[in-house]
């Protein structure tokens, strides 16, 4: 018979490396994630202030057509939205995206991938998306927000010639009209929340 | 009693340390399993709350590392349908040890990944029919309480660290002399 037992307190373990020092070191629990000043000497102190800032700027000023929000229980993982631009097959359709800010951010790009099907040559059945920023050609002055806007104008603008889906990126070199309107289809049956 | 530190075992060669050099002291949640007359403690860290890789990006990373092929070969996994963006479902293939009565044979598992993956383990059973111990007779389900890798479960370990642990079980003294099924039956 198995029994879990969670004890909801906290201990301190001396002499273990491990992590950032409280802000105050009689503080018994943690603060929820949040944003203002106040508890920012806890929950904040462990994440890069680069990382607070465009946090607080995405909230603040988000870009047109893009939202991103950190998920409640892990600081780095955002849920993204994007709505599809107008023009482009992906029009009127709002797509789920998740983005991870990997520990050697700002030094290595944000992973992120579509959560809602998408038709589109340089995205996969799995959402992976292929960026160059994402990969070689990122740098540190990129931003999340520089790569959701980047992602969003790739929904504009697909390159089938350097695609992700093979099959996908045929249909759009051989008949594009037709392989709009399979985007327009798939847009209509999974990003209208229909 | 047996009293087997969880989570913080690891802590030691975890990169993420070279970020904090000079802290001491961190804060943890603790939860004990009593199982029988052994206790098992896991610490789960406040770091592990709000820092560590989110199960999907953990399960790219693994889909990754199986796509490129691991070590010699003789353990191996893939995605069961491209289609799911959860990635639940696994198979996973292990060659059978060198002197052992499993060499040469194949055994197909098959893996899955729920919601809570990887705080939780994933479920494990052979597809192929092997007499084990930590394997039942009856569905090839491997049984967490019989097999460490998942009794004492860590967030840091992998779908491939549990089938090369099961490769190594196959040729442990009580295994590798084992009556075996045929060859390419299967469970039901």
């Amino acid at each position: 018979m198995n029994k879990y037992l969670v004890l909801g307190g906290f201990v301190s373990f001396p002499s273990r490396p491990r992590f950032v020092a409280l802000g105050r070191s009689s503080s018994p629990l943690p603060c929820p994630p949040s944003f203002d000043r106040e508890s920012a000497g806890m929950a904040n102190s462990n994440l890069p202030r680069r990382i607070i800032k465009e946090t607080q700027r995405l909230l603040s000023e988000p870009a047109p057509g893009i939202s991103a929000s950190p998920s409640e229980d892990n600081m780095r993982y955002f849920n993204v939205m994007i709505l599809g631009p107008s023009q482009s097959p992906y029009e009127g359709g709002v797509f789920k995206l998740e983005l991870f800010l990997p520990e050697e951010y700002p030094m290595a790009a944000p992973k992120v991938r579509f959560l809602t099907k998408i038709y589109h040559p340089n995205i996969d059945k799995l959402g992976r998306i292929c960026l160059d920023i994402l990969k070689d050609k990122w740098s540190p002055a990129l931003q999340i927000r520089t790569v959701l806007l980047s992602i969003q104008a790739l929904l504009s603008a697909p390159n089938p010639d350097d695609p992700l889906s093979d099959n996908i990126a045929r249909h759009w070199k051989t008949n594009e009209a037709e392989a709009v309107e399979t985007a327009k289809e798939w847009t209509r049956q999974y990003a209208t929340g229909a | 009693m047996t009293i087997g530190a969880g989570r913080s075992s690891v802590v030691g060669n975890d990169r993420r340390r070279s970020l904090f050099p000079s802290l001491h002291f961190y804060h943890a949640f603790i939860s004990l399993r009593c199982d029988g007359w052994s206790v098992t403690v896991n610490v789960l860290t406040w770091f592990d709350l709000h820092f560590a890789v989110p199960r999907n990006f953990r399960l790219l990373e693994e889909l990754e590392r199986g796509e490129k092929g691991i070590g010699d070969g003789t353990v191996s996994y893939g995605m069961d349908d491209g289609d799911d963006i959860y990635m639940r479902s696994w198979t996973g293939t292990i060659v059978g040890p060198h002197n052992s009565v499993h060499e040469g044979r194949i055994y197909q598992l098959k893996l899955f990944c729920d919601k809570d993956y990887p705080d939780k383990p994933p479920s494990v059973r052979f597809h192929s029919r092997i007499n084990l111990t930590c394997v039942s007779h009856e569905t090839g389900v491997v049984e967490a309480k019989r097999f460490d890798k998942l009794t004492n479960w860590q967030r840091e370990y992998t779908m491939e660290d549990i089938l090369s642990q099961l490769k190594k079980e196959m040729a442990a003294p009580h295994n590798r002399k084992l009556v075996q099924p045929p060859e390419g039956t299967f469970f039901e």
